[in-house]
């Protein structure tokens, strides 16, 4: 590998998340206009970074940093194995841990609101693993798992898993109808509820890689020769999904943790399994 | 006699004899002296005979009958003395399926031994790698599992017996994974379901008794199927040997002995629809429990399978329901874990999963699927057997099993809370060795894409109840006197126990490399093509590779590094929120378990409903294929 | 430390606690989330949470039933804080100053740095209280950075 691309590759990995947090800002924005709100200003969500790790820090036991230091090393981790062409079975694992660190620091501070967040987040887990997991499964199949083998014309071979991936993504982003383990105003900020400061600000930002790997999975669906196009086309894609995203925590109210999973097994894997389906029999000639 | 032949005999037999010992000498003292010094020669017979191996390049070892002379025809008056025996126990009581069953397995047995001439078809004993990793499964946890057990059951009444049929389970287990002869295989097989039958209903609550009837009625219908298949494996093969059996051109009848010893292994393993003698087995103490889940019993029937794959591989008409029974194996258990509450269930249940991910591994028939199997059976031992054991010191101590009850065991029991810890992530994640085949058996199963979909939710599934259980242990308010690691009041024999199967499980995904060369790569290579290659920092496939060496060091730092690292001021402690309320450190918290009771019964029946049809047509597609 | 003082200027997070208030002054703290006085624009969110919480905006006549709570409550926020106390009652007590199962005020019972009044308090008047309380915190932050150092 010459300088450049691994140069390029380190600089990706700083700047995803970074991204990701104006994406969040321009989420606020948009959300607030959408409510005829003026709103914060687009780089709020870094403010609020710099204002937490500035806050004397408080908190109930180590351990809670402990998990809330790892699910940070686990998201980079599996954003770096992303960004590096890696395997992406072994990056969804390991972005998997991170998001299990963080039900782990949720559980380790005895607090009743932090209790019930993590165990809605586990719930959560079981609603968007499985489709993330055969989401990725199915790009697998389409080609390979190595992110650096995957070329293009995913987008016109499986649609329906990049629809999949919009609530996957809205149970991520802490959206409604999805924001069961966070549910502000009724468990306040569920796993997050006893880590205050620094020690927020370091659980916010896991939460910024792994969506940052998330979103990284949707830029997959569209590549082009053209690097210009083929980035441009990607940001897009991203941007769309992001945008939809919003459009659906506006109308929607929260729904119960039972129906957020029986709608992600059901509709959300059977999205997936219709999209092999239907590729299997067009590859097989039958239409 | 070559120094192997001497180890592989002593890996059966001083055990067989220790357990005569045991019984004959009835003492406290003279059984915790008996077990150790047979523990002590089962390590170093295993290890020294993975050594003897190692210097011919793990080159198969195979023995002839002849060389160990007298034991053929002991064996076979052996093998008919214990069907007899079974025979027996079912008249006492009571029970027609027992006894018809026993009957049929002694009718066939007598007729087999005077088929074959009381002589051997084939070698007898045939040590190949596959063979090498269950022994030394078996000899050491199943060694650590008797030594912990002498401590565990110091006050129970009927101490030798336990240890007696512990000690014999032991050696069962070694001679049949040695075992090639069916019939040799076969005297094995009842040897441990006898030892399963005992230990299960050691305790003779009605409770136990009852689990141990069905346990004996499910394993010896298997027993029925596995000599019905020697029987047809000699009349269609000419030879009841495993070695010998055909990998190429099955079809019609000619399957029929590879269906039904898949059944067979399906009863052993307690996959669907036999799990219910598992399920049951929970009453008995805990170090059983530990011994049939991870040593021993359970392990035999995958074994079994994977023994057999590269025959089943061949046997395209039956594979793909080998593995959708494990698949569907897999994604109940995992889904009926999660609505229970009691640690035992919901350990029994994620082996009966991890037991169908390996089945499932051999039908899915790819040389990749088949090294998942091994690497998982190889590291689902270790790891299961320290969930057990801790789980039985948390109840020494807590007085219950129940998940809900060990809430906040950080503070007062932090070895056992270090131990199930270090279990739950070496099962459930990355970088340590299930996560390994885990992510092998994901690449491998694209290749039948109806199992992704079991696999997707199954792996979320292992997430959410393995991790409840742990977040329970974990929780911890702002106190101020706790219990440390150094100041645990645990007892000693249980620190050590339970620190080895730690060590081991953390020190083998380190050396996940070299077990994958020197262990399992033999007996693949024997059969497949390499689908793995490796060097000491990671693994790859055709598919994609996986830094193994990388993840591990970054677990490492994260966990340790980080533990030392924060140290926070007393200042910065502060009380848990709840809306300015006060409260003590207790208040009532439970998880979410899904389902009623009433449902779960209902998914057991499902699901056993599926796994009967599955088994069923399992048996009907060799005889439809030879009326066709 | 001045990116350290302007990140704080522009992330104000509010808990509101009610320690008997009538609700009047508490619709009035609600209104400034609504679109028409959109206190987010200032970056500021309601945490509901006092560990993640900068600013306090509490309502209301300290009962004394309330008075453990709330003492609690801003013991659990994290340093650097702020008090507002939200309209004449949370003040002073005001009418209800010598009943027999209130403090008083809430100055009676944790430190108050701003004090809004009004029957309820206008939601205007609150917005100049939380950018008047910017500047006052901004000097009790730099209160707790000398502490820390030192």
């Amino acid at each position: 590998m010459d300088l450049l691309a691994y140069v390029a590759q380190v600089l990706i990995i700083i700047l995803a998340p970074l991204a990701v947090g104006l994406a969040l800002g321009v989420d606020r924005k948009i959300t607030a206009r959408m409510q005829n709100r003026r709103g914060p200003p687009v780089v709020q969500p870094f403010y609020d970074i710099g204002k937490l790790l500035a806050k004397r820090p408080l908190l109930l036991n180590s351990f809670q940093v402990v998990f809330a230091g790892a699910a940070l090393l686990f998201q980079a981790a599996a954003l770096a194995l992303f960004v590096a062409g890696g395997d992406l079975l072994v990056a969804f694992f390991v972005s998997g841990t991170g998001a299990v660190c963080l039900v782990m620091g949720a559980f380790s501070a005895r607090s009743p609101y932090s209790y019930v967040g993590g165990q809605r987040e586990l719930v959560a887990i079981l609603a968007y693993e499985p489709v993330l997991f055969l989401a990725i499964l199915a790009i697998g199949l389409e080609g390979s798992f190595l992110v650096s083998d995957i070329g293009g014309g995913l987008l016109y071979s499986l649609p329906l898993v990049l629809l999949t991936l919009v609530p996957v993504l809205v149970i991520l982003l802490e959206k409604s109808p999805f924001d069961v383990p966070t549910a502000h105003q009724e468990i306040m900020s569920g796993p997050y509820v006893e880590y205050s400061g620094p020690y927020l600000a370091i659980a916010e930002v896991a939460r910024w890689f792994q969506l940052a790997f998330v979103f990284g999975l949707v830029t997959l669906f569209f590549w082009s020769s053209d690097p210009v196009v083929s980035i441009a086309g990607k940001l897009a894609l991203a941007f769309v999904v992001l945008f939809v995203t919003i459009v659906i925590d506006n109308i929607t109210a929260r729904l119960t943790r039972g129906r957020m999973v029986r709608f992600m097994l059901t509709a959300g894997v059977g999205l997936v399994a219709i999209n092999l389906l239907l590729l299997f029999v067009v590859r097989q000639g039958v239409f | 006699m070559s120094v192997g032949e001497v180890l592989a005999v002593i890996l059966f037999l001083v055990p067989i004899i220790g357990a005569a010992v045991v019984m004959a000498v009835q003492r406290r003292q003279a059984t915790v002296g008996t077990v150790a010094s047979i523990s002590v020669v089962l390590v170093l017979a295993s290890v020294g005979l993975l050594l003897y191996l190692a210097s011919s390049s793990f080159e198969v070892l195979v023995i002839e009958a002849q060389d160990l002379y007298p034991l053929g025809p002991v064996l076979i008056a052996a093998d008919l003395l214990l069907t007899g025996v079974f025979v027996l126990i079912g008249w006492r009581l009571r029970s027609v399926l027992i006894a018809g069953a026993a009957a049929i397995n002694l009718l066939l047995t007598i007729w087999l031994a005077f088929r074959t001439d009381f002589a051997e078809t084939g070698p007898a004993m045939v040590i190949d790698n596959l063979a090498l990793i269950m022994v030394l499964i078996t000899s050491i946890v199943g060694s650590i599992i008797a030594i912990y057990a002498l401590r565990y059951m110091r006050e129970d009444p009927r101490q030798p017996q336990f240890f007696a049929a512990t000690l014999l389970f032991l050696g069962g287990m070694n001679a049949a994974v040695l075992s090639n002869d069916l019939l040799w295989l076969f005297l094995f097989w009842d040897v441990t379901t006898l030892c399963s039958f005992l230990l299960i209903g050691h305790t003779g609550t009605e409770a136990a008794r009852s689990a141990a009837r069905r346990a004996l009625i499910i394993t010896l219908g298997g027993a029925t199927a596995f000599i019905v298949a020697a029987a047809l494996a000699l009349e269609n093969y000419g030879s009841m040997s495993l070695q010998d059996f055909p990998v190429t051109g099955l079809d019609g009848l000619a399957l029929m002995p590879l269906a039904l010893l898949a059944v067979a292994a399906f009863t052993k393993s307690a996959l669907l629809p036999f799990q219910s003698w598992l399920l049951g087995a929970m009453v008995a103490p805990t170090p059983v429990s530990a011994l049939l889940h991870s040593a021993t019993m359970v392990n035999l029937g995958v074994y079994l399978l994977l023994r057999l794959s590269p025959s089943i591989v061949s046997a395209t008409s039956i594979n793909w329901l080998v593995s959708l029974v494990g698949g569907a194996s897999f994604l109940a258990s995992t889904i009926l874990a999660m609505t229970q509450s009691n640690a035992k269930r919901v350990l029994a249940w994620s082996t009966v999963g991890n037991l169908g991910l390996i089945a499932m591994c051999v039908g899915v028939s790819t040389p990749l699927a088949i090294t998942a199997g091994i690497i998982l059976l190889f590291y689902h031992s270790i790891s299961k057997a320290l969930m057990f054991l801790s789980v039985g010191a948390a109840k020494e101590h807590l007085g219950s099993e129940d998940i809900e009850d060990m809430q906040g065991m950080r503070t007062t029991m932090p070895f056992v809370s270090a131990a199930l810890f270090i279990g739950v992530i070496t099962i459930v994640l990355p970088p340590f060795g299930m996560f390994a085949s885990k992510w092998l058996i994901s690449s491998a199963a694209t290749t039948f894409p109806l199992l992704i979909f079991l696999l997707g939710i199954g792996f979320a599934g292992l997430v959410v109840f393995y991790f409840k259980w742990i977040g329970n242990v974990l929780s911890a308010g702002p106190v101020s006197e706790r219990v440390t690691l150094r100041t645990d009041p645990l007892p000693r024999m249980y620190k050590w126990t339970l620190g080895a199967l730690m060590v081991g499980a953390v020190g083998l995904s380190v050396l996940i490399g070299p077990v994958l060369r020197y262990l399992i790569e033999p007996f693949i290579a024997l059969h497949f093509a390499l689908p793995i290659e490796s060097n000491d920092l990671s693994l790859f496939t055709s598919s994609g590779t996986f830094p193994v060496f990388v993840f591990l060091l970054l677990t490492g730092i994260i966990f340790l590094g980080l533990a030392f690292i924060v140290r926070p001021g007393k200042e910065e402690i502060s009380k848990p929120y709840a809306s300015g309320e006060e409260f003590e450190q207790e208040f009532e918290t439970r998880g979410i378990y899904f389902t009623t009771e009433a449902t779960v019964a209902q998914g057991i029946k499902l699901s056993e409903g599926a796994g009967i049809l599955l088994v069923a047509a399992l048996i009907a597609v060799p005889l439809l294929l030879e009326v066709i | 430390m001045a990116l350290e003082d302007k990140m704080r200027a522009r992330s104000p997070w509010i808990m509101h606690f009610d320690t008997g208030s009538c609700n009047g002054c508490d619709l009035e703290v609600w209104a400034l989330l609504t679109p028409r006085y959109d206190v987010e624009r200032f970056g500021a969110i309601n945490r509901a949470n006092p560990k993640q919480a900068d600013i306090l905006l509490i309502t209301g006549p300290v009962t004394k039933r309330c008075e453990d709570r709330l003492r609690n409550l801003y013991e659990q926020t994290p340093e650097p804080k702020l008090v507002i106390a939200c309209g004449n009652c949370a003040s002073t007590g005001a009418p209800f100053h010598n009943c027999y199962n209130v403090d008083g005020g809430v100055d009676k019972v944790i430190p108050v740095d701003l004090y809004v009044p009004g029957c309820a308090c206008r939601p205007e008047a609150l917005i100049d209280a939380l950018v008047l309380g910017l500047s006052k915190w901004r000097e009790k932050a730099a209160g707790t950075d000398k502490e820390d150092k030192g």
